[in-house]
């Protein structure tokens, strides 16, 4: 694997609107996933994973990622020659920015995609990456286009306990 | 004794973007002195300034967490895989501007 910068991130509209249905299903509450693909200047992502909210007490406005679903899908990812991009959120009546909490948990060189839903049914899903240097989040253009390419899936348990 | 240890994206500038690497230790934490003599910056992502591992780095050995076995000073056996795997958490909590 070789790392670049990104400058853009390809995201498939099929993909796009699973983020967008897990964000409403698990609306009020937090919903997290990984994002898999490979990564280049642009980076693709060809499937999207859901996974639980670990942060049960704290789900309408936190999230977090079971390290060991992480594991699973790192193995997963590798065996198909991928890699883990990083990883989806969405932030329910909140915009698709990162937030205080977002920044004391970002990990350089990870994808972090926010989508915000809204009481309206409103949506908005925006794409960030954290510079460790400049210790702020930048934000990377989606590029989100209509495929006929088979999509892969795995559904944990996608249900907010 | 050398043991594969899988490298998360985030600590992939340190090792020359592999995302698997051999290092050698009987225990845990003699593995990860290995790794930093082999890829200097490493401890300083793992270990927080008073030399305890940060929160936010989780280490399994094969499938189990270290944390659940006996921390640093697990045993590794010829054929074990350490996995670096990073907490991955946030959330709109403390999101500036109105809703």
């Amino acid at each position: 694997m070789v790392i670049h910068a990104p400058t853009r991130l390809l995201l498939p509209a099929a993909l796009t609107r699973e983020i967008e249905q897990h964000a409403g299903a698990s609306y009020p509450h937090e919903c997290c996933g990984v994002l898999i693909g490979t990564g280049g200047a642009a980076m693709m992502i060809e499937s999207v994973h859901q996974v639980r909210n670990q942060r049960a007490g704290r789900c309408r406005d936190r999230y977090e990622v079971d390290p060991r679903e992480i594991l699973r899908l790192d193995r997963y990812a590798e065996e198909r020659g991928q890699e883990i991009i990083g990883f989806y959120h969405s932030h329910p009546d909140h915009p698709a920015t990162p937030s205080h909490t977002d920044q004391a948990h970002a990990w350089p060189g990870y994808v972090y995609v926010i989508v915000s839903e809204r009481t309206s049914g409103a949506v908005e899903i925006r794409a960030w990456v954290y510079d460790d240097t400049l210790k702020a989040f930048g934000e990377l253009p989606i590029e989100c286009e209509e495929t006929s390419r088979p999509i892969a899936w795995t559904v944990a348990d996608s249900e907010v306990r | 004794m050398p043991v594969k240890v899988r490298i998360p994206t985030p600590l992939c500038s340190v090792t020359g973007n592999q995302t698997e690497v051999l290092a050698e230790g009987a225990t845990v934490r003699a593995l990860l002195a290995d790794l930093e003599a082999r890829y200097p910056g490493v401890r300083a992502r793992l270990y927080d300034e008073g030399g305890k591992l940060r929160r936010f780095v989780n280490l399994y050995v094969n499938d189990e967490d270290v944390r659940y076995l006996q921390g640093e000073q697990t045993a590794l056996s010829d054929g074990d895989e350490l996995s670096i795997v990073p907490a991955v958490a946030g959330g709109c909590s403390g999101q500036d501007g109105a809703k």
